[in-house]
């Protein structure tokens, strides 16, 4: 009896101590060779919501898989930035990832992505604008998969109801809201995200571009202009002070009901206001003295991972320009309401599908968010979040609020 | 003679000899048992809180996730935090969120429990009932509870006619979620505390309710005190559980706007893992040691006052 339980406590400890061993060894990235040549790579996405094996994204990733006999492994990380980076701390990184296009310079400058020189990915045709986020140091990392961006959405019928038209300059857009906004009824005049984070920062640019200011300088008499164009209208009622809160989403969930006269938002809405069966418009967001202001550009890119081994890499450039050609990109635009990177692509786009005639111009007039400052704009991104949340949530004035934002941007 | 006595003092050495071979297996076999636990305990609890300590010495930043180095700071990152100017507004959120969540989730808890001791037609059913906050994800409990509180169109707001931006409204962001997070805790608290009172013999309750004790001096003057152990219990878990809540706060306000809602927690995370090239792991460290050396002295002191107990 004595012997059977000192059997079984020593084996009892072996077998943890392998299994702890086993579990610690890292993993290194996954994926198979045969015979030198790579036949299975590993792919990260952040597209929770292509996971059902018959959407757009699936089968832009079966297509490929067919025609470059290379096996997908796909990994499907709802927080994927943070992901990637844990990853790369602890060696699992995958070979291809795609990421969000003003991430892209963070990690080129670290070195953990392979440049196009390298991966063998032709952008040469693609549009400059576009591709402009993924320049980095005069190399190019990845390739496009499709951009989009913003634009002023309004509904038709009330503006109809209230005898409005679709405002050209900021002027205008503030008399509309103003016309368009009820207290009574809770409707308010327009609507848009002020959250901290990208979401915020992504729908403030082109009232930031649109005054004339910089991401150089955030805390410049435009800026402050800008800031204080969103800050008035929250301040008497013509937008909702909840909006410090509400993400972009939710912004198109209260355009849709009824709620919100006008609403800042993106291409990727077209499709579920179809089905809401609202009657839009959309319009270019107006400069503050007319014309169109410029828009940020939104959509992801394809990266290849410099894993260290070469036939991977190469491999992974060839996966990566069989996604974004243009064939196979066209059912993925289509079904993702994307804009082609390929200007010619867009033309048709905009030929076939009328409601994405403003769209195309929009994404030809747009701005890489990081082309000015590159690796340093999600830090300065960051601060501007802040200081527009919480000048719209009234607890910093405009112009206080920027120049801490840019004070900090700058240590 | 002396040959008898030679034998018997060789016997006294073999069976010396046997004895502690046998207690050395002994002790090897209890090795044996505890190996398991403790290498558990060393691999999940010790060695993550040594990285974190040691993670708040350094400087680990965005670069440091790719090339694995990072410099050693000393007490910089100490520094940093105390005399960075958003500490005092989040210490004093963590503190009110962890006061306000564990006085009302226990009142709620045990108020209950007292309820349930009566059995009732469908009791039981009921009781499981109030387990939910408890068995649902957080996400599913957090993004419930940030609809609800919406300001236009949340039901809150339409139930009390109240025009509150629960969540955009810095003066009451805090209060949403100190709401949403008392809601989460009552089936813990209910479950302890009925167990606890469920142990309390029934005889105590007859006795003094022969000597003409109320429902109210009954619960007082008997169900209090005999509650002590399981109170101490549940309100030192309640703390260690509220201190570090997270996800709750994150989904609902992600600590704003401004740092309204911002509690040691969502702030470590903020620091670790936002601000592009400026997040710092080693400063979402440093805040975390803190909570952390927080969390432990009431753990210190709450086994000093069971040993007190034990032995009075």
């Amino acid at each position: 009896m004595t012997r059977f339980k000192a059997i079984a406590g020593t084996a009892l400890t072996a077998s943890l101590a392998v299994v702890a061993l086993g579990a610690c060894s890292s993993d290194g990235s996954p994926g198979g060779s045969d015979n030198g040549e790579v036949t299975s790579l590993t792919l990260w996405d952040g597209f929770t919501q292509y996971n059902t094996g018959s959407t757009p994204w699936e089968e832009l990733i079966n297509a490929c898989e067919s025609s470059t006999e290379i096996t997908i492994e796909r990994t499907v990380n709802t927080a994927l930035s943070d992901q990637f980076t844990q990853a790369a701390a602890s060696g699992t990184l995958p070979d291809i990832v795609i990421h969000d296009n003003p991430n892209v310079s963070q990690y080129a400058v670290t070195g953990v992505l392979a440049d196009n020189e390298t991966s063998g990915v032709d952008t040469t045709e693609m549009a400059p604008n576009i591709m402009a986020s993924g320049v980095v140091d005069g190399k190019t990392y990845g390739a496009s998969i499709g951009a989009n961006s913003l634009a002023l959405y309004y509904n038709e019928d009330l503006f109809d109801a209230a005898g409005v038209t679709p405002p050209t300059n900021w002027a205008e857009l503030k008399s509309a809201a103003e016309a368009l906004t009820d207290p009574a009824e809770r409707q308010f005049g327009l609507g848009f995200s002020a959250r901290p984070d990208q979401e915020g920062t992504f729908q403030f640019l082109p009232f930031f571009w649109g005054a004339g200011a910089e991401l150089s300088d955030i805390a410049s008499p435009k800026a402050v202009e800008a800031l204080e164009f969103w800050t008035d209208m929250v301040a008497d009622g013509t937008v909702s002070s909840e909006v410090a809160t509400l993400n972009q989403q939710e912004v198109r969930d209260r355009f849709a009901s009824g709620q919100f006269a006008m609403m800042v938002n993106g291409t990727w809405q077209l499709n579920n206001l179809d089905e809401a069966g609202i009657n839009y418009g959309v319009v270019p967001i107006p400069a503050k003295d007319g014309g169109e202001a410029a828009s940020p550009l939104g959509g992801e890119f394809a990266l290849a991972v410099d894993s260290g081994d070469d036939a991977r890499i190469t491999a992974a450039g060839k996966f990566i320009n069989c996604m974004t050609s243009r064939e196979n990109l066209g059912d993925w635009l289509e079904g993702q309401t994307y804009i082609s990177p390929y200007a010619d692509q867009a033309e048709e786009q905009a030929a076939s599908d009328e409601r994405l005639v403003p769209w195309v111009a929009a994404v030809s007039a747009a701005r890489a968010r990081t082309e000015d400052l590159g690796p340093d704009y999600q830090s300065v991104a960051a601060r501007l979040g802040e200081a527009l949340s919480s000048s719209v949530a009234d607890i910093t004035e405009p112009d206080k609020a920027l120049s801490d934002a840019q004070a900090a941007a700058e240590e | 003679m002396n040959a008898v006595r030679a034998v018997g003092w060789q016997d006294d050495v073999s069976r010396a000899a046997a004895r502690r071979k046998a207690r050395r297996r002994t002790k090897l076999m209890a090795f044996g048992f505890i190996a398991p636990v403790v290498f558990y305990i060393l691999v999940f609890f010790v060695y993550p809180i040594l990285r974190t300590g040691q993670l708040s010495l350094q400087d680990y930043n965005f670069q440091s996730f790719f090339t694995g180095e990072a410099d050693f700071v000393g007490f910089a990152n100490y520094q940093a935090i105390f005399t960075d100017p958003s500490l005092g507004t989040v210490v004093l959120n963590t503190v009110l969120f962890t006061v306000l969540s564990l006085v009302f989730q226990f009142a709620a808890g045990l108020g209950l429990a007292v309820f349930f001791t009566r059995k009732f037609p469908l009791s039981t059913i009921f009781r499981s009932l109030i387990l939910i906050p408890w068995l649902l994800p957080v996400i599913v409990s957090a993004t419930t509870w940030r609809w609800m509180l919406f300001k236009d169109t949340g039901i809150i707001n339409a139930l009390f006619g109240t025009d509150i931006g629960w969540l955009s409204d810095p003066n009451w962001s805090l209060w949403g979620v100190i709401l949403a997070n008392i809601w989460l805790g009552i089936p813990f608290n209910l479950v302890l505390l009925y167990g606890g009172l469920q142990a309390i013999p029934q005889t105590l309750y007859e006795a003094a309710a022969l000597d003409g004790a109320g429902a109210w001096r009954r619960f007082w003057s008997v169900s209090w005190p005999l509650l002590r152990p399981v109170t101490a219990v549940t309100l030192l878990l309640g703390l260690v559980y509220t201190i570090k809540a997270f996800d709750i706060i994150w989904v609902m306000t992600e600590g704003g706007p401004g740092n309204s809602s911002q509690t040691l927690a969502t702030w470590s995370y903020k620091l670790s893992f936002e601000g592009g090239m400026d997040q710092s792991l080693s400063m979402g460290a440093t805040v975390a040691s803190i909570l952390f050396v927080v969390a432990l002295v009431f753990g210190l002191l709450y086994i000093r006052a069971q040993r007190k107990e034990v032995a009075a």
